[in-house]
């Protein structure tokens, strides 16, 4: 172990590192929601077939997620420091890296939410129509509760993704483990620092993944047959 | 009471138009259970899908009660829904919600008090006979018991129309009676017009006062009660026939022959349910008409040839046994 690795634990460097991954983590994937979740509705509800179709608002929406989605975390960082600046007034730390993530990921999630959307059975939309529910009723009411464990399914997903943007976010002074890697483990030459920063990670992301996982398992009540006789099963 | 004028439902798409339906005219009277049967691809769906305009007509009007609904705006196409409750063949039940949060759904959606929705809910559950059911999830519950919940659902804003589209057609017999049953307690004590949709001619027998057949987009006999069913004009005959109605004599009045009416076996068979004629049902014990039995009878001596036999039968037939095991030779 390096010098360089124990005094960033003795310093709690490296355990603040972890937190600001997590924190910035959620935070960013919060707002990137904020954003992603109505336009995600918007994009299932507009498409042909759904529940209100607007075909030439669909095919604007689409074609602005596809731009944003089609260019590499890297270079939309770059080019939207602006934009960062013009929000948060800085063009670094980790209140323009949040900016830049919520960029990135927002229509990331919006076709996740989508693509979740989507997977609802048309006939429950459909009964739902017959029994006289509006259109934000349907979505509220029937979209959103019944797309919930794949809703569940895609944030996490969402969050592992961005996840990995916040390690290039390091670059511009964002924080987190990351930048302790870059900083402290790349430019010192201390191979055992990098490592040990991914090791967190792996961590944080198997706890984001196994965590929301199950979540999402026990909120699905499609499969609560099973879940009942392992609760059985556990009581005896 | 319902009225279809001139409907006509076309659907068209790159490969061209699709005439679903074409000029139905349709009165469905207060207090009945009208039956409308037909093939697949008949338009049946459509029909029904047309009376709460889950389907756009392409022509003609629909009156709920003297209202065009074709004309009407949104606002208060919803409220017209909310007095057409409707059931499916897949029943559509919200699958994360609970029983009784399905039921209470088209309550939330029009604002019920709490607690005059939990009331509500148990007094529609306790109708359909799901009351202990009522913290299951769909998932957890039968076809026919979540046919059940949908019409407790279907029934909770107190409408006064129940469109049943295909409802009965994935479950098993013994359900379609018990549901069918339901829906006629349903029309006799809460005196819901009800308006089924099937291709079981044994639906529209057990249950509806009135009846169209629908053949290739058109309403090819409309008739109350089931003796009123008759083969329609010519291209139509499959129509009923597959349905499995039993066709009475009528000719098309074109010269044609009235069709043949199946007697003794063959209309023994058709009433058990065989649609290909008798030589098919015949092979089929269920659908062996007495008389054939006593054939079988006189033919083989004192068994009949269908039924199973015990092993020692069987040994004693093969050891030379002509009459049964008394008069073998069990060795």
């Amino acid at each position: 172990m390096s010098d360089v690795l124990t005094s960033l634990f003795r310093d709690n460097t490296m355990w603040l590192g972890v937190f600001e991954t997590v924190y910035l983590t959620l935070l960013s994937t919060a707002l990137a929601y904020v954003i992603g979740l109505p336009l995600g509705v918007l994009l299932c509800t507009t498409d042909r077939g759904g529940l209100t179709p607007v075909p030439w608002l669909n095919k604007l929406l689409g074609g602005i997620v596809n731009i944003f989605r089609s260019i590499p975390f890297l270079i939309l960082m770059v080019a939207f420091l602006p934009v960062a600046k013009a929000i948060v007034g800085k063009t670094y730390g980790p209140a323009a890296m949040v900016v830049m993530l919520v960029i990135a990921a927002a229509p990331y999630i919006a076709r996740m939410v989508e693509s979740s959307l989507k997977e609802v059975d048309a006939g429950v939309v459909e009964a739902a129509k017959s029994m006289g529910a509006s259109a934000f009723q349907i979505v509220r009411k029937v979209y959103l509760p019944e797309a919930k464990p794949s809703l569940i399914v895609g944030a996490v997903i969402g969050m592992v993704t961005v996840l990995g943007y916040s390690a290039m976010a390091s670059t511009i002074n964002g924080g987190g483990l990351g930048q302790i890697a870059i900083f402290y483990g790349y430019n010192n030459f201390k191979d055992d620092v990098i490592w040990m920063c991914v090791f967190f990670t792996v961590i944080i992301v198997q706890i984001i993944q196994e965590g929301g996982m199950l979540l999402a398992r026990r909120t699905d009540k499609r499969i609560s047959k099973n879940k009942k006789s392992k609760k059985l099963f556990l009581r005896r | 009471m319902i009225e279809l004028e001139n409907l006509t439902k076309i659907y068209s798409s790159k490969e061209g138009e699709t005439v679903a339906l074409e000029n139905i005219d349709l009165t469905v009277p207060d207090g009945s259970v009208f039956g409308v049967i037909g093939l697949s691809g008949a338009g049946k769906s459509t029909l029904v899908r047309c009376l709460n305009l889950l389907e756009q007509p392409t022509r003609g009007r629909v009156l709920i009660d003297g209202e065009d609904i074709t004309a009407v705006k949104k606002k208060r196409l919803r409220e017209l829904r909310r007095s057409i409750g409707m059931i499916f063949q897949n029943f559509n039940l919200l699958e994360q919600r609970t029983v009784a949060a399905n039921v209470r759904f088209p309550l939330e959606l029009v604002k019920t008090p709490r607690a005059a929705a939990t009331e509500r809910v148990r007094e529609l559950l306790a109708l359909v006979g799901l009351s202990e059911k009522a913290n299951a999830y769909p998932s957890q519950l039968s076809g026919g018991q979540k046919q059940r919940v949908a019409i407790a659902r279907a029934l909770a804003t107190n409408p006064k129309y129940l469109l049943c589209d295909e409802a009965t057609s994935a479950l098993d017999p013994a359900t379609t009676e018990s549901i069918l049953g339901l829906l006629k307690r349903i029309n006799r004590e809460l005196g819901v017009t009800i308006v089924i949709i099937t291709h079981e001619m044994k639906v529209v027998e057990s249950a509806c006062t009135h009846v169209a057949v629908l053949g290739s987009s058109r309403i090819a006999e409309v008739g109350k009660s089931r003796r009123r069913v008759r083969v329609p004009a010519v291209g139509d005959r499959k129509t009923a026939h597959h349905s499995g109605a039993h066709p009475l004599p009528c000719g098309d009045g074109r010269g044609q022959a009235p069709p043949r009416l199946p007697r003794g076996r063959e209309r023994y068979a058709r009433h058990l349910g065989a649609r290909h004629g008798v030589r098919r049902a015949r092979q089929h014990s269920l659908c062996r008409h007495p008389q054939d039995r006593r054939k079988d009878v006189r033919a083989h001596g004192d068994r009949s040839p269908g039924r199973p036999r015990s092993d020692r039968r069987r040994q004693a037939v093969f050891n030379g046994a002509k009459r049964g095991i008394q008069g073998g030779n069990l060795t």
